[in-house]
C-alpha cells in the first residue's frame, strides 16, 4: 500500500487548513512525500503559503492538491473523477501538469472518469466499466487500429450501411458511421472511398458499445507499467 | 519493514530506495496537531474564559466588592481559587461535548474526509487522535490554564493587599498552591478524563453516524431511556448516572461528603478506591466499545 496513492476529488481539501499546514501535515504522515518537490510545484503557482484553503479558488485548490499528490513518490496513482467540478481551463492544466511533471514511464496512473474526451490524448490503455463489470478493454494503439469513423454523404449512406457499421449518428446533413475493422473485415481504403475517415472519439465508441443500456459508467484507464 | 529487502529490482534510481519508514507515533501526533488546527476553540475557549474570569476577579478584588476574593477569609482561603478552577472545569466539559459532537461529522460535512482518507493514516489512528482531545488534551490544558490563572490571581491579590498596606504573609500561607495544583491534576485526569470517557466516546460515535443534527441523535436515546425508566420504574437512575459521569462526580477521594471541592486541603486522595470501583472499568469498557464502533463506522462513511 505504500506505493499506492488514491485521490477521490482534487477539488476537495479541508477548507479551514492553511497551505503551510497542509504541507506540514502530509510531510508528517506520508513516508514518501517529498517536501521540496511540493514547494517547487507551488512556487510556480500564485498560491500563497499563508492562505487558507477557503480563500483559494477552485482551480487553485486543485493545483495545491496536485502539488501534494505529485510530490508523493507512488508507483500507482489512482484518480477517481479527478476533474469533476473544475472548469475547462483547469481541467486541461491539470492533465498537462500531471503528464509533464509527474509521469515518468515507471509510474502507473489510473483515471476513472465520465469526461472521456479530455483524457483521450493522454491514455495508453482504455477500459469501459458497466455497473462494476469490465465490458471493454484494449490499448489505445489497438483502439486506433481497430475503430474508424467515416463521415458519409446521404447518397452513399446505403452503401456504407451495407458494410455493417456498429453505430450510426447524424451530423449536419451527413451521417457518421463507426466501423469495427476487426469484426466487419472492411479496410481503410474501402471506407475512404465513402467519405472522410478519422479515428473516433472514445466517447463515441462508448456510446456505440453501451448506449442502449441505461446507467453506464465510463472508466478510462491509463496504465504504463 | 525493511526497504532494502523489498526494493524493486529494476529501480536503480537511488531516490527510489529512500527509506519509507517512519515512527508509528508520528501519524497520531500529527493527527492530534491537525485537530488543534481545526478546532481552535479547544484552547481559545478556556483561555477566553480564564481571561474574563481574571478580569472579573481583579475588578472585584480591587473594588473590594467580594472580600473573599482576596483569599483573606481564614475560614475559606481557597474560595476564589476553587471558583476559578470550577469555572475552568465546566468550560472543559462544554468544549469537550461540542468538540465530540462535531469530530466525525465535520469532516463528512465538508467532504474533507476524502482527503484525510487518501493519506496513509488509518481509521484507528484518526479516531484515537480525536478521542484523545477530550480524554487527554483538554484535561491537561484545563489544568495548565487553571494553574496559570490561579498564580495570576495570587499576584493580583498580593498587589491589592500590599497597596492597602497589609502584609501578604497570610495570603501566601493560607493556601498551599503546590498541593492544590497536585489535587487539581489528579482530579482532572481521573474525574474529567477517565470517568466521563464513556460519555465522550458515545458522542464521538454518534458524530460519525447521522447526516445532520448530531446533538439530537446523541441526546434522544439518553432521554428516551431515562423517560422509559421513569414511566416504568418511577426512578431516575439512568439520568443520574449519565449526569454524574459528565460533571465528574467520580469516587476519587476517600471523603464521602460530596460537597467538598476536589482541591479542598482537607480532602484525601484515594486512588485505590477509584481504580477498584467497578464503575470505572465498566465505563472504560463501554468507551472502548464505542470507539471500536466509531472506527468501523468511519471505514464505511463517505462525505454527506
Amino acid at each position: 500500500m505504500r506505493d499506492v496513492c488514491f485521490i477521490a476529488d482534487v477539488a476537495v481539501l479541508p477548507r479551514w487548513i492553511r497551505v503551510s499546514q497542509v504541507i506540514d501535515y502530509v510531510a508528517g504522515v506520508h513516508p514518501r512525500f517529498d517536501r521540496a518537490k511540493a514547494e517547487g510545484f507551488l512556487a510556480k503557482t500564485t498560491i500563497k503559503r499563508t492562505s487558507k484553503v477557503r480563500e483559494l479558488s477552485k482551480g487553485m485548490v486543485a493545483q495545491l492538491h496536485l502539488a501534494l499528490v505529485m510530490a508523493i513518490d507512488a508507483r500507482l496513482l489512482v484518480l477517481d473523477e479527478p476533474t469533476l467540478g473544475l472548469d475547462i481551463l483547469y481541467r486541461k492544466q491539470f492533465y498537462d501538469s500531471l503528464l509533464n511533471d509527474y509521469f515518468d514511464r515507471s509510474r502507473t496512473i489510473v483515471v476513472t472518469t465520465h469526461q472521456v474526451e479530455e483524457v483521450q490524448n493522454v491514455l495508453t490503455d482504455l477500459m469501459f466499466i458497466d455497473r462494476g463489470r469490465i465490458v471493454f478493454a484494449c490499448s489505445m494503439d489497438e483502439f486506433e487500429a481497430r475503430y474508424l469513423e467515416v463521415m458519409v454523404n446521404p447518397e452513399q449512406v446505403a452503401a456504407a450501411r451495407a458494410l455493417k457499421p456498429i453505430h450510426e449518428r447524424p451530423a449536419l446533413g451527413r451521417s457518421i458511421l463507426l466501423f469495427d475493422l476487426m469484426s466487419t473485415r472492411v479496410d481503410r481504403q474501402q471506407l475512404a472511398a465513402l467519405g472522410d475517415v478519422r479515428t473516433p472519439g472514445v466517447a463515441d465508441l462508448f456510446v456505440a458499445l453501451l448506449g442502449s443500456k441505461p446507467g453506464n459508467q465510463a472508466g478510462a484507464v491509463q496504465g504504463v507499467a | 519493514m525493511n526497504t532494502q529487502s523489498n526494493a524493486v529490482p529494476e529501480s536503480l534510481d537511488p531516490q527510489r530506495v529512500a527509506p519509507a519508514t517512519m515512527s508509528p507515533t508520528r501519524p497520531i501526533l500529527w493527527s492530534i496537531k491537525r485537530e488543534l488546527w481545526e478546532n481552535r476553540s479547544i484552547y481559545v475557549a478556556p483561555l477566553a474564559v480564564a481571561g474574563v474570569a481574571l478580569f472579573a476577579f481583579s475588578l472585584s478584588s480591587i473594588a473590594g466588592i467580594w472580600e473573599k476574593a482576596l483569599g483573606l477569609d481564614p475560614a475559606q482561603p481557597q474560595a476564589p481559587y476553587d471558583m476559578a478552577a470550577g469555572l475552568m472545569m465546566l468550560t472543559g466539559i462544554v468544549v469537550s461535548v461540542f468538540y465530540c459532537l462535531d469530530a466525525l461529522h465535520g469532516e463528512r460535512r465538508d467532504r474533507s474526509i476524502l482527503f484525510w482518507k487518501s493519506l496513509p493514516v488509518s481509521d484507528v489512528t484518526t479516531v484515537l487522535a480525536k478521542a484523545s482531545i477530550p480524554l487527554v488534551i483538554l484535561p491537561l490544558l484545563t489544568f495548565a490554564i487553571t494553574v496559570a490563572m490561579q498564580w495570576l490571581m495570587l499576584l493580583l491579590s498580593s498587589a491589592v493587599v500590599l497597596a492597602s498596606g497589609l502584609s501578604v504573609a497570610t495570603l501566601w500561607t493560607n493556601v498551599s498552591f503546590l498541593r492544590m495544583s497536585g489535587l487539581l491534576l489528579y482530579h482532572v485526569l481521573t474525574a474529567h478524563a477517565l470517568w466521563p470517557a464513556p460519555i465522550y466516546c458515545w458522542l464521538l460515535l454518534v458524530s460519525g453516524w447521522p447526516r445532520r443534527a448530531t446533538f439530537l441523535w446523541a441526546a434522544l436515546p439518553l432521554v428516551a431511556i431515562a423517560g422509559v425508566e421513569q414511566i416504568v420504574f418511577h426512578t431516575w437512575h439512568f439520568a443520574t448516572l449519565v449526569g454524574s459521569r459528565l460533571i465528574g462526580a467520580a469516587p476519587t477521594v476517600a471523603s464521602t461528603s460530596s460537597d467538598m471541592f476536589p482541591t479542598d486541603p482537607m480532602i484525601h486522595i484515594d486512588l485505590g478506591r477509584f481504580l477498584s470501583s467497578p464503575g470505572l472499568w465498566m465505563g472504560l469498557g463501554i468507551a472502548a466499545i464505542f470507539l471500536a464502533a466509531a472506527v468501523r463506522l468511519r471505514r464505511y462513511q463517505g462525505p454527506i
